[in-house]
């Protein structure tokens, strides 16, 4: 069902421009502004992984930093990467990914019968239970224990690209660049501080890319538009666009990844593959937007259940498909906010 | 990592300094006075207070000077920080202290965590 | 005397002559370049700033009164004098083999409660210059080094590349950093410095 769940219109794709990739082995197309994760549901691709212990299926719940299941192993060879989340992979020409923590596939998995057998193997089941004899162990036990376990593949050839990290400082720190994100910094940035402006998507624009309103009399994407550009402007401003703020530590010290090179490109010293930032604000504003918590109900986990309205942004492509949306936040234009104390106080994370 | 205000040099990263345990602990004037507990207190006993504590750190990689941090340890908040000698700056919640109190005048018979 | 200088002076090597044609190598590019200042008078410096018998000492010997401004450098024509800690200070000048500049200082310091040291040799200078600067040692400094926070005429003591070192803003037209670096540490801080240059040499 290639292609089929694809709507002839809209979204953030750029339909003029089809990439081939491959999932777990099968050639797919999508195109240029997809994500790995869109991509797949736009091909009718639900089951993308399986649970850590009982191997339940596992499909995609959001789309974005926030999902919990859609981890999968990046290309191969020495640039293989394992865990990445298919809602923030750009897809690329010539991607290839596969499920983790399957055995001998996803669609049917080995250790699914441990599922079965779950009533018998309560929470914290301890793998030490398998060793009723040292040969037992080293023969048939641990082999089989090692090949369930773990969540995918370390890479075993040296890393051919090339990083890079560096220290900075500035007087306002925006955390995402969504409507709050992006007011804040232009707010900053027009009394002359230097500020940081990261977020974590290829664009700018954070909830306004999936949500047409109007700001100062405009569509809100030429509001972005306008916005990114006199930022850009500033001498003082930094944007960094596939930066995901990881740590804000004590004093308002922060630790970030820029990912800047998504696809196959090789990486140079002029041109490195990732850097991570060692932050320091003055005042840091906190624009992330919501991550909504999932409804607690039986086998919520399911593929085909995602989050309300994240789930709603990624399953944009899809047509005419049963979905089943259960989240517990209302769709907001403006996230919530919330600014840090001044530097010299410290709050624990 | 912290940001540390050396009284001389202004705020640094921790990464610059080093730290030099509990501080206002007067060596003892006449140590061969001392009886072996009251030396071993003086050497190895600190107060290890949880929340607002007084401690000695140096701007290793900068101006090289010993200074008082009051530091809370729980939370990492730095209330003060001062030059050794200077007057002790209050914790929170504790009152100014005198001006005038008489220095450890007397053969500072081992008050252990004179900092508290 | 004055044979044995000459002769001392061809026999010398600086900490960074055997990498000299690679930072030339690394610094072929208009953004940033990297050269050493080798054989620099270094001059230790202990007194009391504000006993004005020692400023004046110092002033006669050097032209220039040890700033009492913390993290502040002193500049008159090739002479600086660094403020290290606030009775601490560094005296830079140009080549000294003959050790005038030292034996002048002394001499004026004798009677004082003050102290002057040689330190030649102790660190070299490292020059880092170009827009890209900042940006270089960005790689591997904590300090903040925007031109607000640290303008022309300061220095700090702080690490670049896990190592100390003194680190000046010596001018803004370019953007010119004066890095002093043990001398024992100085090639590594060249090769972690032409590392962190590739970024801005567009050969690479
Ligand atoms: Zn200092």
């Amino acid at each position: 069902m290639s292609g089929s769940m694809r709507l002839p219109g809209g979204g953030r794709i750029d339909r003029s421009r089809p990439l081939k990739f491959t999932f777990n082995g099968k050639g797919y197309t999508g195109y240029e502004g997809d994500t790995l994760a869109s991509a797949l549901i736009a091909n009718g691709v639900h089951l993308i992984a399986r649970s850590m212990k009982y191997h339940r299926p596992r499909g995609l719940m959001t789309a974005g930093s926030d999902e919990p299941n859609g981890m999968v192993q990046l290309a191969t060879g020495a640039r293989t990467e394992p865990n990445i989340k298919a809602t923030q992979i750009p897809l690329y020409d010539g991607l290839v990914a596969s499920s983790v923590n399957v055995f001998p596939s996803v669609e049917f998995d080995i250790s699914a019968v441990n599922g079965l057998l779950s009533p018998f193997m309560t929470a914290g089941f301890y793998y030490k239970t398998f060793m009723p004899s040292q040969a037992f162990w080293d023969k048939v036990a641990e082999p089989v224990i090692r090949k369930a376990a773990g969540f995918g593949k370390a890479p075993t050839e040296p890393d051919p690209d090339v990083y890079d990290h560096k220290y900075v400082h500035c007087d306002v720190m925006v955390v995402g660049a969504g409507p709050a994100g992006l007011s804040a910094a232009r707010a900053a940035a027009a009394t002359g501080a230097r500020v940081i402006l990261a977020d974590e998507q290829a664009e700018f624009g954070g909830s306004l890319l999936t949500l047409n309103r109007e700001i100062d009399g405009k569509p809100s994407a030429d509001w972005v538009r306008s916005t990114v550009n006199e930022l850009a402007g500033h001498e003082e401003v930094t944007l960094l666009k596939r930066t995901t703020v990881a740590g804000l530590y004590d004093q308002n010290y922060m630790v970030a990844l820029e990912q800047r090179i998504d696809d196959l490109t090789p990486s140079s010293p002029a041109n490195p593959r990732m850097r991570v930032w060692h932050i320091r604000a003055k005042e840091v504003i906190l624009a992330a937007g919501s991550h909504e918590r999932p409804l607690v109900f039986a086998d919520n986990d399911r593929p085909g259940h995602h989050a309300g309205r994240r789930g709603a942004d990624l399953h944009e492509p899809l047509r005419g498909a049963a979905m089943q949306e259960a989240g517990c936040s209302s769709p907001t234009t403006t996230g919530p906010m919330r600014r840090r104390v001044p530097s010299r106080r410290t709050a624990p994370m | 990592m912290l940001l540390i205000d050396c009284p001389y040099c202004g705020e640094r990263p921790e990464i610059e300094f080093s730290y030099g345990g509990e501080a206002h602990i007067a060596r003892p004037e006449n140590p061969g006075a001392l009886s072996d507990k009251e030396w071993a207190d003086f050497l190895f006993m600190r107060g290890n207070q949880k929340g607002a504590f007084r401690e000695r750190w140096i701007h290793t990689q900068g101006c090289r000077r010993w200074f008082n941090v009051l530091r809370d340890t729980t939370s990492h908040e730095i209330y003060a920080v001062y030059k050794i000698g200077a007057p002790k700056p209050p914790a929170p919640g504790e009152k100014p202290v005198a001006a005038k109190k008489p220095a450890a005048k007397k053969p500072a018979a081992l008050k252990k965590g004179a900092g508290k | 005397m004055a044979e044995l200088d000459t002769r001392a002076r061809d026999l010398r090597f600086s900490p960074l002559e055997a990498v000299s044609h690679r930072l030339v190598a690394a610094s072929a590019t208009d953004s940033v370049s990297a050269t050493e200042l080798p054989f620099t008078t270094q001059i230790g410096l202990r007194g009391d700033a504000s006993d004005a018998a020692f400023v004046k000492a110092v002033k006669a010997a050097i032209g220039l009164a040890p700033p009492s401004e913390a993290c502040t450098v002193a500049v008159k024509g090739d002479n600086r004098i660094l403020w290290l800690g606030p009775d601490e200070w560094l005296v830079v000048a140009p080549d000294d083999v003959e050790g005038a500049l030292l034996a002048k200082l002394e001499k004026g310091l004798a009677k004082l409660g003050a102290v002057a040291i040689d330190l030649t040799g102790n660190r070299t200078v490292i020059e880092l210059s170009g827009p890209s600067a900042r940006a270089v040692l960005e790689k591997g400094c904590y300090h903040d080094m925007h031109p607000r926070a640290f303008p022309v005429g300061r220095v700090v003591g702080t690490l670049i590349a896990h190592t100390q070192l003194f680190l000046e803003r010596a001018s803004d037209n370019p953007e010119t950093f004066r890095l002093y670096v043990r001398s024992s540490f100085a090639r590594h801080m060249a090769e972690w410095l032409m590392d962190a240059m590739a970024e801005f040499n567009e050969s690479n």
